[in-house]
Parts: C-alpha cells; sequence; structure tokens
C-alpha cells in the first residue's frame, strides 16, 4: 500500500505494508542490509517505545541477515534485539548473538490441563494456591527446590527434561509435548562455565522472579474461539482448570549469556571483523569456533530450562495430588505444551524457491508451526502447534495455534502482551497490597515473594493481549483458540 | 557518592546511574544500585559474610561490569546479598583491575523486604565516564 506511518514516535519512513504490517525500508540507515518490518495495528504501533524501530533496524545491519529483520506486536525495548525480535541468519555467512536470544535463555511457557472444572477446585483453591507458593520457590536468589551436584547438572544440561524423567520427575508423555521433545540438539557442558553451574545448581525447579509466574487458570465457554482445534489441544470442559507457568534457565542460562556477551566483546572487531551499531548485538559468526561454542552452551541453557519446567510440573503435579488426594493421571493432568520464547534454533526455512538451513533467534517471540510441519506432536498435526501467549495477572493469557502463514516470517509469532509501562512508573501508579486486595476482590488470588514485584506486573503496565492476539491473527501468523483467565497467581 | 534509577530509559528492564568522586566510589555506589534492585534498603543489610574478589578487566567499563557480575553471581550461587564494603582500583599496562570486599547477609525474605530478582548487567546504553566531579555510570541491568 505504501502509506506513509502518522503516529506520533513512529519513523517517518515506515511503510505500510498490509493492515498489520509495517516496514521500515533498508535505505533508511546505512549499514541496514535488509528492512526491518512490524507486526501492529496503528494502535499498537503508535504505543511502540520508539527504541524498538531503532533497534529492529539495528538488528537488519547484522551479517548473513535473510529476508528481513521483524518484530512482533507485543514488541518492546529491549537490548540488542527488540524483545518481540526474530531474525534468522544463514550459517555460513551469518552471525550468532546473545543480544538477540536474552540472558533468559529458553525463558518459556508451559501450559498444563486438568479434567476439573471451576467448581470441582474452586472449595480448594486457597490450600493449592499455598501449596503451590511453598512447593515452587519463588523470588530473588529462589532455590533449594532439588539439591544437585555440580556434575548433576552437567549432565541436565545435556539430556534437558529427559533427565527429570528418568529420575521420576514427569511423565515419558511429557517429552513428545515439549518443543525439541525436551532436549535440544548439539548442547555440550564443557562449553559452560564453572561459574553457571554454580548459580544454577541450586535452581532447578524454581520460578524466578519479575514477569516470570504460575497461574491456575480456567478455559470458559465464551473464551473458546475454535472449540474443535481446543479438543484437540484437550481443552473440552466448561470451566475447565488448566495450569500456566512462565520461567526460564535461571541463573545457568544467565551466566551463560554473559560469559558469550564478555567473550565476544572482546573478539567481535578484533578476531572476527564484526562491526555492530551497539554492544547489545555483540556477536561471532556462526561458523567460528566461538561462535559454535556459544551455540552448544546456550543449547546447555536450553536444556536446562526445560529441566526447570519439567521439575516445577511434577511439584504441580504433586500439590494437586496432595490437596484433592487423588493420582495426577486421574485428576487429568497432561502437559498441552512447552513451548521458549528466548532461543537460537537451526532450522529448515525455504526462500526464495530454495530450502536453506538458517539459524532462527527468537527474543520473546514464539515459534508457529502449522498443522502438517514436522516436528508437531501426532496429535496435534492436523492443528497445528499450541502457542502459549502469556497475559498480564489480570487479563488473561491466550493459547493459539501455529498457522501456515507464519512460513512467510520463518514460523514465528508474538510471545505475551508485552510490557507499555516502565517498572518505576508502575511502581509508582500502583501499590502491591491495595492490588492484591483488588485482585482477590475479583476472584484472582495472589502469592507474591514481593509486593513491589506484584504491583510492577499490574495489569496496567502491559498492552491489551486480546490486541496483541488479534493482530498476530489478521496477520496470519497464528490463530485463537482459547482464552484463559485466572483465578489464582503466583508470581516471584 | 550516589545512585538513581532512570525511570524512562527502559521499559521491561531497570536501569540506573551511579556516580563517585572517586573510582572506589562510583563501584561502591553502583554495586548498591544493584543490590537495591533487589532488596529495598541495602544500606540495612547486615555484615555477616565477607567474600574478597580478584577481578580484572582490559578496561573501565568491563571492570565495573566483572563487580557489579561478581554481586549477581554470589547471589544465585550462594544466595549471598552483598555491598562494597572496599575495593581498591589499579590500573597497568594490561588493563584495570580492583580487589573488593564485598560484606553482606543471606538472602531472608522474612527479615529482609526483597523486590527483583537481577539476571545480568547488560550493555545496552552502558557507559563509564569521567566527570568534572569524579566518575559516572549508567547501566541497564536485565530483571
Amino acid at each position: 500500500m505504501g502509506q506513509e506511518g502518522s503516529a506520533l514516535g513512529v519513523p517517518k519512513d515506515i511503510r505500510r505494508l498490509s493492515d498489520v504490517l509495517w516496514e521500515i525500508p533498508a535505505s533508511r540507515a546505512k549499514g541496514m542490509r535488509v528492512p526491518a518490518r512490524i507486526y501492529a495495528d496503528e494502535g499498537l504501533l503508535s504505543r511502540m517505545d520508539d527504541g524498538v524501530f531503532e533497534q529492529a533496524a539495528n538488528v537488519a545491519t547484522l551479517p548473513g541477515i535473510v529476508g528481513a529483520s521483524y518484530c512482533m506486536p507485543d514488541g518492546h525495548l529491549g537490548y540488542g534485539f527488540p524483545i518481540g525480535g526474530m531474525a534468522a541468519f544463514d550459517v555460513e555467512r551469518g552471525i550468532i548473538s546473545p543480544g538477540g536470544i536474552g540472558f533468559d535463555i529458553n525463558c518459556g511457557m508451559r501450559l498444563v490441563r486438568t479434567g476439573l472444572t471451576l467448581e470441582e477446585v474452586k472449595p480448594h483453591l486457597r490450600e493449592l494456591v499455598d501449596g503451590l507458593f511453598t512447593r515452587i520457590p519463588a523470588g530473588v536468589g529462589a532455590g533449594g527446590a532439588l539439591s544437585l551436584t555440580g556434575d548433576e547438572l552437567r549432565e541436565i544440561a545435556e539430556k534437558g527434561a529427559r533427565w527429570c524423567v528418568e529420575k521420576g520427575y514427569g511423565w515419558e508423555e511429557d517429552l513428545g509435548l515439549t518443543e525439541n521433545n525436551g532436549t535440544a540438539q548439539g548442547a555440550d557442558s564443557r562449553a559452560v562455565s564453572a561459574e553457571a553451574v554454580e548459580r544454577g545448581r541450586g535452581q532447578i525447579g524454581t520460578l524466578g522472579s519479575g514477569n516470570h509466574y504460575l497461574e491456575i487458570q480456567v478455559a470458559r465457554p465464551d473464551g473458546i474461539a475454535d472449540p474443535l482445534a481446543a479438543k484437540a489441544f484437550g481443552i473440552d470442559l466448561p470451566d475447565q482448570v488448566v495450569i500456566m507457568f512462565h520461567c526460564g534457565s535461571r541463573g545457568f542460562g544467565h551466566q551463560v549469556a554473559t560469559d558469550y556477551l564478555r567473550s565476544f566483546t572482546r573478539s567481535m572487531e578484533g578476531t572476527h571483523r564484526l562491526r555492530v551499531p551497539e554492544k547489545g548485538l555483540a556477536c561471532a559468526p556462526f561458523d567460528s569456533r566461538d561462535g559454535r561454542r556459544y551455540f552448544s552452551a546456550m543449547n546447555a541453557a536450553i536444556n536446562v530450562a526445560y529441566a526447570n519446567r519439567q521439575v516445577i510440573l511434577h511439584r504441580i503435579r504433586e500439590v494437586f495430588s496432595d490437596v484433592l488426594h487423588r493420582d495426577p493421571g486421574e485428576l487429568g493432568m497432561h502437559m498441552v505444551y512447552d513451548v521458549s520464547h528466548n532461543t537460537a534454533q537451526l532450522e529448515e526455512h525455504e526462500v526464495e524457491g530454495r530450502r536453506l538451513t538458517l539459524l532462527v533467534h527468537r527474543k520473546g517471540a514464539t515459534r508457529s508451526l502449522g498443522p502438517g510441519s514436522p516436528g508437531l506432536p501426532d496429535a496435534y498435526r492436523k492443528v497445528g502447534q499450541p502457542v502459549i501467549v502469556g497475559g498480564s495477572m489480570e487479563t488473561g493469557s491466550w493459547l493459539l495455534a501455529g498457522t501456515e502463514g507464519a512460513a512467510s516470517v520463518f514460523n514465528t509469532t508474538a510471545h505475551g502482551s508485552g510490557r507499555s509501562m516502565s517498572r518505576s512508573q508502575a511502581k509508582k501508579q500502583f501499590k502491591g497490597a491495595k492490588l492484591r486486595a483488588d485482585l482477590e476482590h475479583r476472584g484472582i488470588m495472589i502469592r507474591a515473594a514481593s509486593l513491589s514485584g506484584l504491583a510492577e506486573e499490574a495489569g496496567a503496565a502491559y498492552k491489551n493481549i486480546d490486541e496483541v492476539v488479534s493482530v498476530a491473527e489478521r496477520a496470519g501468523i497464528s490463530r485463537r483458540i482459547a482464552r484463559l483467565t485466572p483465578v489464582a497467581c503466583i508470581k516471584g | 557518592m550516589s545512585w538513581r534509577f532512570l525511570e524512562e530509559k527502559t521499559t521491561a528492564d531497570v536501569a540506573f546511574r551511579a556516580d563517585g568522586r572517586t573510582l572506589e566510589e562510583l563501584f561502591a555506589s553502583a554495586a548498591d544500585a544493584v543490590v537495591g534492585t533487589m532488596v529495598s534498603d541495602p544500606l540495612a543489610l547486615g555484615r555477616r559474610e565477607s567474600r574478597t574478589v580478584e577481578l580484572s578487566a582490559e578496561s573501565v567499563e568491563m571492570l565495573l561490569f566483572e563487580l557489579l557480575q561478581t554481586i549477581i553471581f554470589h547471589k544465585d550461587a550462594q544466595r549471598l546479598l552483598l555491598r562494597v564494603d572496599e575495593v581498591s582500583t589499579r590500573q597497568s599496562p594490561a588493563g584495570w583491575s580492583c580487589t573488593a570486599t564485598l560484606r553482606g547477609e543471606i538472602i531472608d525474605s522474612r527479615r529482609q523486604d526483597l523486590l527483583t530478582d537481577v539476571k545480568a548487567v547488560t550493555l545496552q546504553g552502558y557507559r563509564v565516564a569521567r566527570t568534572p566531579g569524579g566518575w559516572e555510570a549508567e547501566v541497564v541491568l536485565d530483571v
């Protein structure tokens, strides 16, 4: 359409490519190799941080980038890449960058269903929430869920969720319902520092803090957008109770990212002759010793995150079983899916008629495989991959499905509602104790490791999740299946 | 020697500016900003635990980065919230180094008003500079 952007703060040279896709042309800034494309409607675009446009354009300067630098509709200011950023790189000419993955490597979402309705759970809700809050440590420096040696954590780093199932922390079927079957290939714990192991050793089975949470949610009949697909995902009871949680690789992954950010900062210009527009994009050629070593360490962190979420799932099943005096199997506590939104993965994509292996960085962006895609669990082959989009504790979250149309953006869609207000602003505007009381009055039970942290996560600090998933659907990169509303929330 | 959060610089992360008349003061105030992101009153922390660290880096910027990362490392690895008690910096042809004594206490939510976990020091807009009054740093933390 070629229409110019008119909203305040939006670059003047942005072009509207469709109802919900905008492009900053590669001619905008020196060094841009491809355009930067942003998924948004006019409202979301006008409210995006100004820095998002600059960061998306900076990503477009990186060597080996294929197609475009993308930002999802929940995009906001990050470091290096914007949050919501996605870029695919040629494996021979391209780079790998910790700033395109995030410090919380394999931060992701896991959704678990139950065979219970809200009516059945409601009388036990307080006991369930207290049990979960006790058994799943949350907050600053939370640890102590499992006692592991350094060697055991290194084993986890290579085996991922498979290690947990072997040790009794989960069911075999959980693995098939986890992206990559719960084990990222190519992990090598020898590429991980002793500091990363020390930081992560006591943290498997812990939630963390910030925007990490665990919610008991309800799939209300009026929130089901596609009953057939919802049924395929196991959501088929009126007011069915599900559990959603959001966390990552904890200190282990944070240290891996830090170690390689530091290392790439040193080697980038001298050894690799690479220059980037800002330090947050420090990188190495993927096809180099430095790049491959980081990829091995990052995959180790991906595995640690899968294991972390697997142990948390095990604790959830234990708590429900203890409180309701029934076996978790009898309670129907099967996983719907586990999917990351902070990774770089080797994937095959078709580009201009050619099948290429690309390194796809997603930072605050979710893989979205359409129906029939290889890598999908058999049960989901007809409907596509479950995409779990976490919203704020006040507004609820969405279960989406991947679409064929997502192939146009390297099988990627949004990951959450995206912040619209800084943490300091949120703390000024909201008080944790009052927010908790208000939410409880509205039927959302809250347990928080920090009331101040709770205030930072107020619903008004986030974009409207319905608007975000609607844009993703109109763009054809995922589609709505079920809206999930919280009745209890545990915040780190 | 002081620090304050920069409210408009980030959306999801935490940014701060710290200063000091000397490099040592800057390092101590920047470390307090990191601790102050995780607990409401860093000055109220006890001094029961002590760790001495030797750090080195190619530049003064990266030396501060190493010190702040050390604070974050101890928070996860040993569940310690540590402040800088003493620090001395040195410059040599090879770069910069420092010796720091960190003191603090074990994380205990019953005694401390805990806030937000700090994951890492980012290099987004990261800056350490001399000023007419001494030294100043701007840092964005991933939380």
